[in-house]
């Protein structure tokens, strides 16, 4: 569930802290808004706070932390693990071995299972466009389409691509924004 | 890429065939004509449809080039492609039929609308791709 802010400006920081501290990412178009007492008006359902118990704010934000706290991706290569960075993953890919995280110009085996990553990750960066595949899409540069509803998505400065297949490009369609 | 390209190919050789046989009908001759030119067609197929692969992905997915620059060099494949096959169809006399032109001409016309289609489509894709992005760079 995206969760959305808002407050006065003057607890503002105070509040994105206490998000920050539990790993849970603000969006500006959410699915529910966490907003101060006496600002609700209109934005019902929402969840209300007081800023004068903002610690009250934290305990029920746990229910919203995902389950690592961490925005890194650990990769497993040359016998040895790797922190990944979110800017620089291209796609995860299925295989029977695993999963794999490919960047620019490597590839990390993890741990996680595709459905897994799928839970934690960001859903406004990362789609799944195959059964096999989960898309960073800031790392895209191109679509191209082709028959039988299919789309190639390539990457920047890479040879690597991967294919939307033909049952994911409705979904495609619609978080890119085009439905 | 490499899928789509063999895809491509495999079908662009049947319809290299098809269009022999249409041919053949169409003028009422024996499909078992010259059984080499079949092998002739296929070659042509082929060549076209790498020609239009690389038009399609290099060209029309490109946003450097303008919506112009994308029209003029898919015409000119198209009619590289137009004029090859009718010189292999007709030999060199084609080339002093004012028909040639005309049909030339004819075929350009008609694919342009094709071809803003196919380039509206994959701007359309590749501007919502930007915008998405966009959206993330101002977070």
């Amino acid at each position: 569930m995206k969760l959305g802010l808002v407050c006065n400006n003057n607890i503002r920081d105070d509040v994105l802290n206490k998000f920050q501290s539990l790993s849970i990412e603000v969006y500006r178009n959410a699915d529910l808004y966490v907003v101060e007492e006496g600002l609700h008006t209109g934005l019902l359902p929402c969840i209300v706070f007081r800023p004068d118990r903002l610690d009250d704010l934290s305990d029920m934000l746990q229910a919203f932390a995902p389950t690592t706290t961490s925005s890194k991706i650990v990769g497993f290569k040359d016998d040895a693990y790797h922190v990944i960075s979110h800017e620089d993953i291209f796609y995860f890919e299925a295989l029977d071995a695993g999963v794999l995280c490919h960047t620019r110009s490597d590839v990390f085996l993890l741990k996680e299972k595709l459905y897994q990553l799928e839970a934690r990750l960001p859903s406004d960066r990362y789609i799944k466009v195959s059964r096999s595949f989960i898309v960073h899409i800031d790392a895209v540069t191109r679509i191209i389409p082709w028959f039988n509803r299919r789309l190639l998505l390539k990457f920047e400065h890479s040879k690597k691509e991967v294919e939307v297949s033909k049952n994911y490009v409705g979904h495609f369609k619609e978080f890119l924004g085009m439905r | 890429m490499k899928k789509f390209y063999a895809e491509a190919l495999v079908v662009s050789v049947f319809i290299g065939i098809f269009i022999r046989v249409l041919a053949l009908l169409l003028t009422g001759q024996s499909l078992l004509t010259s059984i080499e030119d079949y092998f002739f067609s296929a070659v042509i197929a082929m060549i076209s449809c790498t020609l239009t692969f690389g038009v399609h992905v290099k060209v029309l997915t490109n946003n450097q080039y303008s919506f112009i620059t994308k029209h003029m060099i898919s015409s000119m494949v198209i009619i590289a492609i137009y004029v090859i096959g009718n010189l292999y169809a007709g030999g060199t006399d084609v080339i002093f039929q004012w028909e040639f032109y005309g049909y030339a001409i004819a075929v350009v016309l008609v694919s342009l609308p094709l071809i803003h289609y196919f380039n509206k489509r994959i701007m359309r894709f590749n501007e919502f791709l930007h915008l998405k992005k966009s959206r993330h760079a101002s977070e």
